[in-house]
């Protein structure tokens, strides 16, 4: 399995599993950063995004071949948002500890946000980001 | 590798630390954690269980920046009679309350029934803020809770915590 490295100091790196959703920006000036570099093997973390020069930001599954990318065309005015909304659910007389994990991203604006939930299946759902 | 993110309780004078991520939830009448048996720690009708102290802490940050958003709900509710399930956890006037050996008598501090959807936002902080982050090695605030079983209650009862947080990596 590739191995990504993240330098969280200078000289001493962890280990980045890859996930099942990555994204990946794209510049005005053609140049692009990637949450999972695969030419020099690094992960980036979502603030070492130039947001001042952004064009697209894409959410890409690790079966690109499956499952087609989410493109969000960035505007001056949006900041952009990005994250995973972990949740654990704990059960008294029910059985174990259950996990689960959505990735998150859109944009805030001067009227509110616009969130996409990507769910465990791999749908989608367009929220304002209060999730109820 | 995400964020790893444990819920932790904490018992006694000494407030010993568990961490019951991949443990449970079960409620009774001793002031312990993770307990494996309904059976040994029942409580009675019209009684209530020990209080229970959780939090959250970020036990390795990993690749990830902070976390944030910290929310406490009850997302299935089995409890039979009137059985309530009282916590402090809000969205308004939140403050952070201090640990105290658990009780078993009316808790003073687990004063508000349980949300049963999930909160628009946060309803647990940091330090009494809602908007303050956790990092590596930190904790949230505390969360006293409490199951208050009624004089009318039936055997089976059950209930299903849920405990979200939101990674930004």
């Amino acid at each position: 399995m590739t191995v990504y490295k993240f330098y969280r100091e200078p000289g001493r790196y962890i280990e980045a599993q890859p996930e099942r959703w990555r994204w990946e920006a794209y510049y005005t000036d053609g140049s692009s950063l990637k949450q999972f570099d695969d030419k020099e093997l690094l992960y980036h973390q979502f603030r070492e995004i130039d947001q001042s020069k952004l064009d697209r930001f894409v959410m890409r599954h690790e079966k690109s071949y499956l499952v087609a990318p989410l493109t969000l065309k960035f505007k001056p005015w949006m900041k952009l948002i990005h994250y995973y909304e972990n949740t654990v659910s704990m059960s008294m007389g029910r059985g174990p500890t259950r996990h689960e994990k959505v990735y998150c991203f859109g944009y805030e604006g001067s009227k509110g946000k616009t969130i996409i939930r990507i769910l465990p299946d791999d749908s989608i759902e367009v929220t304002d980001g209060s999730n109820n | 590798m995400a964020a790893d993110v444990k819920i932790v309780e904490s018992n006694g004078a000494g407030e010993t630390e568990t961490d019951i991520t991949s443990g449970n939830l079960n409620m009774g009448s001793g002031d312990y954690a993770s307990i494996t048996s309904s059976a040994t720690l029942p409580i009675a009708a019209g009684a209530n269980g020990y209080e229970k102290y959780l939090r959250f802490y970020v036990n390795d940050i990993s690749t990830s920046d902070h976390i944030k958003t910290l929310k406490v709900w009850m997302s299935t509710d089995g409890l039979t009679g009137s059985d309530a399930m009282m916590i402090y956890a809000t969205e308004t006037g939140y403050v952070q309350k201090s640990y105290a050996q658990p009780v078993a008598t009316d808790s003073s501090v687990a004063t508000y029934y349980i949300a049963e959807a999930e909160p628009s936002g946060a309803n647990v902080g940091k330090g009494g803020s809602l908007t303050a982050t956790l990092g590596n090695g930190e904790y949230s605030d505390y969360i006293p809770i409490q199951l208050q079983v009624a004089a009318d209650t039936t055997t089976g009862g059950s209930f299903t915590l849920s405990f979200k947080y939101e990674e930004v990596a």
